[in-house]
């Protein structure tokens, strides 16, 4: 699943923004650090339960090192995931970036 | 010697299966618990701040416009609970909220507040502005400068 932005928290604790549906557990499920990036990669599950809409789900994520000046790397696509400082629904604003 | 070994045998499987319709219901019941929505509702002439923090240490201050709505805090089921606080622009504490899965604070024209359900036929309020200062920690305040938007207004 895409990775819409991130926020940092803490050193070594960021927070993902995704999408996710009624019914779905979703967490995630690849993470990979390297001296200049970090790959995270998020699944979700489904069941098959009833319901409609989407909403933004926050993951929070541990690094091993902290961030720092390295890149956040969405998993799904290979791109670097944009850094935000505001709460959904406003994350995509210019101003939290 | 004939043993009866259906009696044990049909407890068991019924034992088995109420074990796991009580797993089934437990899955369900998780997978089905509605996202988590706060909202404000402002029917004062006053600004007012929602501060809302996390246990894992993560702070946003947020700007409720006089005579407006907002959404405070929306996330999906299972996001760490947050403790919400209405604020008066100089950061002292109106109301505070830990806690609650949804809901809506509603400033009254006089400047008290309560928290209550967000009526059904409410319209999706818009985002809020970040303040700076109040403790937010994505937007600290400038020292020796009052709360400001972090757009520097």
């Amino acid at each position: 699943m895409p990775i819409s932005y991130y926020r940092l928290v803490g050193e070594q604790t960021i927070v993902i923004g995704t999408i996710s549906g009624p019914g779905a557990w979703t967490r995630v499920t690849a993470l990979m650090e390297t001296t200049s990036s970090v790959t995270i990669g998020v699944s979700a599950l489904r069941a098959p339960l009833p319901g409609t809409g989407e909403n933004a789900l926050e993951l929070i994520v541990t690094l091993r090192d902290p961030l720092d000046s390295r890149t956040v790397i969405d998993a799904s696509s290979g791109l670097a995931v944009p850094r935000t400082r505001c709460l959904p629904p406003a994350a995509d604003l210019a101003l939290c970036h | 010697m004939r043993v009866d070994r259906g009696v044990g045998s049909r407890t068991s499987l019924r034992a088995c299966r109420s074990v796991l319709a009580g797993l089934v219901i437990v899955v369900i019941v998780a997978c089905s618990q509605p996202p988590i929505l706060i909202m404000v509702h402002n029917a004062s002439a006053s600004e007012f701040y929602l501060r809302v923090r996390w246990d894992y240490g993560e702070v946003h201050v947020l700007r409720s416009v006089a005579g407006s709505d907002g959404v405070v805090v929306s996330a999906q089921a299972g996001h760490p609970p947050a403790t919400v606080e209405l604020l008066r622009p100089d950061c002292s504490v109106v109301g505070s909220w830990a806690g609650r899965s949804g809901g809506m604070i509603s400033i009254e024209a006089g400047g008290s507040a309560r928290f209550g359900p967000i009526p059904a036929d409410q319209p999706g309020p818009p985002a809020m502005d970040e303040v700076a200062g109040c403790g937010n920690t994505q937007f600290p305040a400038a020292s020796n400068s009052p709360a400001a938007p972090p757009g520097g207004g």
